[in-house]
């Protein structure tokens, strides 16, 4: 399927800047401590993203975290014990990092190209917008009142499950709603790690428990766009996306969702 | 008595020296500024605004006398019982099919910035922005729930205009609190954050 895109490219290097800023440090490390300080600090780096990234798996429950959880973990092993002499002897089971290393690191890569692991929000901005031809702008910072639907407490919460297992949007469980956002590829951090917990200025759809529907399209994504789309038709083209979501969820064909984000040709990184 | 001489007749009665004032006046036949200014330890200036004051609201009365030629007023006191009885609904919103009947919706690129409330269903605060660069200046008002329901149900720039009673009835509000949903009114559109038909 062909899809016109109405985002901007996505240039953003912001999901690279730890692994980046990492390697910086560690060069650093390596010119002014020598090399066993610096493979020590890399091990350690790669034992920090291993747990980051087994709190994604916790958070989400997406079965697909373990993989570059693995890898991260026994890449950080092999690392440590592998290379320096002054280490003694690497032990036996270094073969066995090795191995495991390379087998979870492949596997990371085919969940990486099947967008197993990638973060949904710019489909769900692409496909918010598909429908949107009218220009003229109209953003405000407030949300947008999207009407009421029938669906249950039963069947809003069950697409949550499903929405964060496959990282379509992180759900927030409010007392008598559930708050979707949407997030893009390198800006889930603040959520993951718990830093983030206030929603309101981001993108999000909300559901309350009596049906009624809010939607709200942050200024930073709304600039994404190339075009000054109609910011009322955009915010009510949202909501009806995710009306349809659950809609088609509870009918028992979520795979649905998932491949219509997969033919909307977005970037594995973005 | 209207809002603004009861808040002019407030202003002097929280005076220090007002009671003294007063003592002077009720017990004294009549008094200048001067006499008052000198018994009481004030600037001339300070016991003339005073007595005018007081002239202006009806307590005192004020003759012209003459001292050889030169003229200057005497004060005296009409009553001994000042009432302040304020009718509070001339200030109140004017509820008027005509007003309710207005149509608004967001202005476009406003510089009013609203606030949503934890809960995510209605605003709580809106920013009113002016003035630009270091002298920018942002002006923030906490909403009441009803005024933050209406806001959250504001049409946004660029759509069709509603009218406010329109908006109120999709936003479930009452229609006797039109009166606090027009004062939040005027103070946007006065601040050029509403279009306003």
């Amino acid at each position: 399927m062909f899809s016109i895109h109405k985002l901007r490219a996505d240039h953003s290097i912001i999901g690279l800047i730890p692994a980046l800023v990492s390697l910086f440090i560690t060069a650093l490390i390596g010119i002014f401590f020598g090399r066993e300080a610096a493979l020590t600090f890399l091990a350690i780096v790669f034992w920090g993203f291993s747990a980051y990234t087994f709190t994604g798996l916790w958070r989400t429950r997406n079965p697909h975290f373990i993989a570059p959880a693995l890898y991260l973990l026994f890449g950080g092993l092999m690392i440590f014990f592998k290379s320096p002499a002054s280490r003694g002897n690497p032990p036996p089971l270094v073969s066995l990092f090795i191995l495991l290393t390379v087998a979870f690191l492949f596997w990371t890569i085919y969940l990486s190209l099947t967008k197993k692991v990638k973060w949904r929000g710019r489909e769900i901005l692409e496909m918010a917008a598909a429908p949107v031809e009218e220009t003229g702008d109209g953003f405000t910072n407030r949300p947008l009142p999207g009407g009421k639907t029938n669906f249950s407490k039963q069947q809003i919460l069950e697409f949550a499950e499903f929405a964060s297992r496959n990282l379509i949007a992180i759900p927030f469980m409010g007392d008598n709603k559930v708050v979707f956002i949407p997030v893009m590829m390198g800006r889930e951090f603040g959520y993951m790690l718990g830093l983030k917990r206030d929603y309101l200025d981001d993108t999000w759809v909300s559901f309350d428990f009596d049906g009624n529907v809010s939607v709200n399209i942050s200024h930073s994504d709304y600039m994404k766009y190339q075009e000054a789309l109609s910011f009322d038709q955009l915010c009510a083209s949202m909501g009806d996306l995710f009306i349809e979501f659950i809609d088609t969820h509870q009918r028992g064909e979520g795979m649905r969702i998932i491949s219509r984000m997969d033919n909307m040709r977005v970037g594995i990184f973005s | 008595m209207d809002f603004n001489q009861a808040a002019q007749l407030g202003n002097y009665l929280s005076k220090d020296y007002a009671k003294d004032f007063f003592s002077l006046l009720v017990n004294y036949k009549d008094v200048s500024a001067s006499e008052a200014a000198s018994r009481l330890g004030l600037h001339i200036r300070t016991a003339q605004d005073f007595l005018e004051a007081m002239e202006s609201l009806g307590i005192l009365a004020k003759e012209e006398v003459y001292e050889k030629k030169r003229p200057y007023f005497r004060y005296r006191i009409l009553t001994k019982n000042i009432r302040m009885d304020i009718d509070l609904s001339e200030i109140e919103q004017q509820q008027t099919p005509a007003n309710l009947a207005r149509k608004l919706r967001e202005k476009p690129r406003s510089r009013a910035s609203f606030s949503m409330a934890r809960d995510g269903e209605h605003i709580s605060q809106v920013s009113l922005l002016s003035g630009e660069g270091r002298d920018q200046k942002a002006r923030k008002i906490s909403l009441t729930r009803p005024q933050g329901i209406f806001l959250y149900h504001l049409p946004f720039p660029n759509t069709e205009p509603l009218s406010i009673l329109e908006i109120m009835r999709k936003a479930n509000i009452p229609e006797n609190l039109a009166p606090e949903i027009i004062d939040i009114v005027e103070v946007l559109e006065k601040h050029d954050a509403l279009e306003v038909d």
